[in-house]
């Protein structure tokens, strides 16, 4: 019993520090493209909003949402100045395969690979895709999983917003 | 009671450390985390392999609650398992704090104590990662120390014992490993079209003495070494378009019951050669492991413990039949080459269409290695012919065609062919020879409605023989059709059904609403183990017969 | 050059991490004094009762060769129907002389504890650990020592056995031990094996010679393979029951095989009497 009251105290806890927006977590270290290392700090975006997407190369709604975004991203850029920054968990066994994956697809965004998944847990990423949403501050402002043709369009209204905020 | 009250001081002190720093007005912090309930109401089906539940009802639970304050972060795991869902091993029944930990993230020094996971290069001598849908945690319960002295260095320290279930092995991990980005710490190369990183890394496992007679004499016992080292060197170059990484890993002598006590050394070679430009991409890989499984605690045969990752490299199919019969790396030994390659045919060109077309080729081969035998335990167990191949474990070869027929109409091709040992699985019995055929429509009625059809066929020489109960044996059809109300709500209708030589029938109806990062899914019928992507994400799932339930959120 | 320091500093550090424990081939598998499984016996046991005297000795006790000579006188008589064992006492009479080594093992103390007191004097002896055989007197004529011994031979044998010995390989030895009942037997019974030595030439206080240089010893206990008091016999006990257990050990290394013998004992494990014994070359 005593343990369900912790829990529920630590869930409480949480509720309370809810009301406020998370910011992007520090000095997480992910990988860029080249195997050299970044600290989840220098993702940033001069103030403007920026989308970070967990995906896989083996994940087929990821590699939907990818390539539709990939369709209006410059669009989006004209309109928002969004970044995307595309967080790929792949292991191992597929890591190698990113690099020439994001080049093959024609990808123009920011990758990264999150190979021990720091960043994954840090963002309570369960399942993949899964999509944030970052406001010039470097709030989290809304977050997604999974995708289907069309949600693109809902992405977009969020982007739009944050874009909004920020240049106020 | 699987935990004890020190995991309470420490969240107690987590607890005040966040209540302090608000205190004095220091910013708050947040507090974040993630709720995954995954449930059944099962049934006995012996066709399918859902074992009898006498509970009913299986349920998983778990929740992370993860506190950050600037470069402060401590968290915590609780988990249920009452009872563990099929697929799951029966030593997680139990609740409680299965997972703690506090951690300091500077610009130059990380330091983790409690539970952390942590992996060097790409984890061929270390790796502490979990897989929740696979009930996989290796997390090490020690201390991580990460330090990045220089821009381009990093030194990764860590100590520890790996859990096992709701327990710690008895085994010791210590571990270093370093890195270096050429292009940071030389100045010269920092805009050179020529990247350059390199690293190295030592594991030594620590595990006291037992007796394991000598099964030619039981009068005598293994003489077994306590420390068991293995290191590791790697390096990953790029050159404009063309990129090579290569990984190196050497075992000392490591008696185990996974290499069936035999003092032979252990060694992993891998090697990756890829180029990319926009609309092509190819990779060509070769890999060779003799002897490598590397666990923290010798006697354990199980899938935990295990203190290196040796992937597979074959690649990881998401179609139901092309994944029926996923490759598994041996790690007592096996050399494999794959190769794989990507093509757009540019808009407006002769096989491009006005939307272009994307094909996939893929090929893998994985034979065992050539040994000759020595002995058993207690002996140096075999010597191999260097890098010739041995028996035949997998091979597949697959062509995807993707193509947007219009903008409504969006089709994926795929035809693949397999050839599977089942010696990979443990047992003996003569290779399948495998075709499959999948074809997968996109139609998206309007911004907000999206019809998904699937249809499969898998042409099979092997036969359902209920002495082996392999279910996969047969020839199978498929069909699945799904529709997707925007992102939020999704119903998905499918069967699985051996028309021939084989046994089965997997109907299954499910439906999902995703609301931002919470997920409801629904499914009742028959499922098979494996990965399932459908309503547009990907999970590994269990086999069940009944009512499933899944809810995951983040917050 | 700090960089260089730091990066030697860690590199020291990483080496001292990388412990790797390292086992030649010939070490992979070492005695773990666990013993083989009790299994029926085909082999054909002859059912021969044999006698076995323990001689208790020393380098420093003057009368000791003169026991020597009986004891010889008997073996040359009795051939393989006697078994003799010398073992050198647990005190300063077993202490060696100048510098030879040490004939004293720490189980054959334990034997000599069990049967005699502190203050017994040498030489002394017992025949199969008979009740109220007691302190066999073996400085006396051979005749009279014979007696005894012709009692012992003369019983019918409860149980008999046989034993066998071979070389692994180097001082690795298999010892094979056939046990048969040729009556019916309630007691626990225990079996004990070890390993005696001739021709070991040491320095010998000698009454009226003084210290003599290159005395042969004969018999000489060099080492027990089982506890002192033996491994349970696994058996019904019923006549006719035939049963083998096989075990394996490391020869002492300053042993000469050429000249060992492996003996093996059969006993009540209640009052330790020893029912047979058997001997075999190693």
């Amino acid at each position: 019993m005593k343990k369900f009251i912790l829990s529920l105290v630590c869930l409480t806890m949480a509720g309370i520090a809810l009301a406020q927006n998370a910011t992007l977590p520090q000095n997480i270290t992910i990988k860029a493209l080249d195997g050299s290392s970044v600290q989840t700090s220098a993702l940033q975006n001069d103030g403007k909003p920026m989308i970070i997407s967990f995906w896989a190369t083996w994940c087929k709604p990821c590699n939907r949402e990818l390539n539709t975004i990939k369709e209006v991203y410059e669009e989006w850029q004209e309109e928002t100045g969004v970044k995307l920054i595309a967080i790929s968990i792949d292991d191992a066994r597929s890591a190698t395969r990113v690099k020439p994956h994001v080049n093959g697809n024609g990808w123009e965004y920011e990758v990264y690979i999150d190979q021990n998944q720091d960043f994954k847990r840090a963002m309570n990423v369960v399942n993949v895709p899964h999509t944030f949403v970052v406001n010039g501050k470097g709030e989290i402002v809304w977050q997604h999983t999974s995708f289907v043709e069309g949600s693109e369009e809902e992405l977009l209204e969020i982007v739009k917003k944050a874009a909004a905020e920020s240049a106020e | 009671m699987k935990i004890n009250y020190k995991h309470y001081t420490l969240l107690a002190l987590m607890a005040c450390a966040g209540l302090g720093a608000n205190a004095q007005g220091i910013m708050g912090g947040h507090v974040t985390g993630n709720i995954q309930l995954d449930g059944q109401i099962s049934s006995a089906d012996s066709i399918i392999g859902a074992q009898d539940v006498p509970e009913k009802l299986l349920m998983n639970a778990r929740a992370d609650i993860l506190y950050t304050n600037g470069d402060f972060s401590a968290g915590m795991r609780f988990e249920a398992y009452q009872n563990p869902i099929l697929g799951f091993n029966a030593k997680y029944k139990g609740q409680g704090i299965a997972n703690y930990f506090a951690s300091y993230n500077g610009e130059r020094l990380s330091v983790t104590v409690g539970n952390f996971y942590d992996q060097f290069g790409s984890g061929m001598i270390l790796r502490a990662y979990e897989d929740r849908y696979l009930g996989l945690d290796n997390s090490l319960l020690g201390i991580d120390v990460v330090m990045r002295p220089f821009d381009g260095v990093t030194i990764k320290a860590l100590a520890g014992k790996q859990r096992y279930y709701w327990e710690y092995g008895a085994g010791l991990v210590r571990g270093i490993d370093g890195e270096v980005n050429f292009n940071s710490i030389i100045k010269s190369m920092a805009d050179s079209k020529f990247r350059f990183t390199m690293g190295a890394g030592f594991v030594s496992k620590y595990e006291d003495d037992q007796t394991i007679p000598y099964p030619e004499n039981p009068s005598f016992k293994l003489n077994l070494p306590l420390n068991v080292g293995a290191t590791a060197i790697r390096a990953d170059l790029s050159y404009g378009n063309w990129g090579l990484q290569c990984e190196s890993a050497f075992k000392g002598q490591d008696p185990s019951i996974m290499n069936d006590y035999i003092y032979r050394k252990g060694q992993a070679q891998m090697i990756n050669l890829t180029y990319s430009q926009k609309g092509l991409s190819a990779n060509i890989q070769a890999k060779y492991v003799d002897n490598m499984s590397f666990k923290s605690v010798r006697s354990e045969s199980g899938e935990m413990l295990y203190i290196n990752y040796i992937p597979s490299i074959t690649k990881q199919h998401t179609y139901a039949f092309l994944s029926m019969y996923p490759y598994a790396t041996q790690t007592t030994g096996e050399m494999g080459l794959q190769a794989d390659l990507m093509y757009k045919f540019k808009k407006e060109t002769l096989l491009g269409g006005k939307y272009g077309t994307d094909i996939h080729l893929n090929g893998s081969v994985i034979t065992g290695l050539d040994t000759s035998r020595i002995g058993g335990a207690g002996t140096y167990g075999y010597t191999t012919a260097g890098f010739t191949p041995g028996e035949l474990y997998y091979a597949d070869a697959s062509l995807e065609v993707a193509k947007k027929l219009n903008s409504k109409l969006k089709l994926t091709c795929t035809y693949g062919y397999q050839i599977f040992n089942p010696i990979v699985e443990g047992h003996h019995g003569d290779l399948h020879h495998n075709h499959v055929v999948v074809g997968d429509l996109t139609w998206k009625l309007n911004k907000k409605n999206v019809l998904r059809f699937e249809a499969e066929w898998m042409g099979s020489d092997s036969k359902y023989d209920s002495n082996v109960d392999d279910k996969r044996c047969g020839d199978w059809i498929m069909g699945l059709v799904e529709y997707n109300f925007t992102s939020a709500w999704f119903v998905s209708l499918s069967d699985q059904y051996a028309y021939n030589d084989g046994v089965g029938n997997y109907y299954n109806l499910s439906v999902g609403y995703t609301h931002g990062a919470t997920r409801l899914q629904l499914g009742y019928g028959k499922q098979r183990e494996g990965l399932l992507c459908i309503g547009g994400v990907c999970r590994q799932v269990p086999a069940s017969n009944g009512l499933t339930f899944s809810l995951t959120t983040s917050f | 050059m700090k960089k260089i320091k730091i990066l030697s500093i860690l590199a020291a550090l990483a080496l001292s991490f990388a412990a790797c424990d390292k086992i030649d081939s010939d070490q992979y598998v070492v005695f773990s004094g666990a013993y083989g499984t009790w299994e029926n016996s085909e082999a054909t046991i002859p059912a021969i009762q044999r006698a076995f005297v323990e001689k208790y000795t020393g380098v420093r006790c003057v009368n000791c060769p003169k026991a020597d000579e009986v004891l010889h006188a008997s073996a040359e008589k009795y051939g393989e129907s006697l078994v003799i064992a010398a073992v050198h006492a647990p005190n300063n009479f077993g202490k060696p002389l100048h510098k030879d080594p040490d004939l004293r093992i720490e189980k054959g103390g334990v034997w000599f504890n069990e049967f005699f007191s502190v203050s017994q004097g040498l030489p002394c002896a017992l025949l199969n650990r008979a009740n109220g055989s007691g302190n066999l007197d073996i400085i006396q004529p051979t005749a009279s020592f014979d007696e005894k011994i012709d009692a012992v031979l003369g019983q019918t044998p409860q149980v008999s056995l046989i034993c066998k010995s071979s070389c692994v390989k180097d001082l690795n030895y298999n010892a094979e031990v056939h046990l048969q009942f040729n009556q019916s037997v309630s007691d626990q019974l225990t079996l004990t094996l070890f390993v005696i030595e001739d021709k070991i030439y040491t320095w010998q206080d000698k009454n009226g010679e003084g210290e003599v240089e290159n005395y042969e010893q004969n018999h000489v206990l060099r080492q027990v393979i089982t506890d002192a008091w033996g491994v349970d016999v696994e058996a019904d006990g019923n006549q006719g029951t035939k049963r083998k257990v096989a075990l394996s050990y490391e020869l002492r290394s300053d042993c000469n095989a050429e000249n060992c013998h492996l003996i093996a004992i059969v006993s009540n494990k209640a009052n330790k009497q020893i029912l047979n014994a058997a001997e075999c070359k190693l």
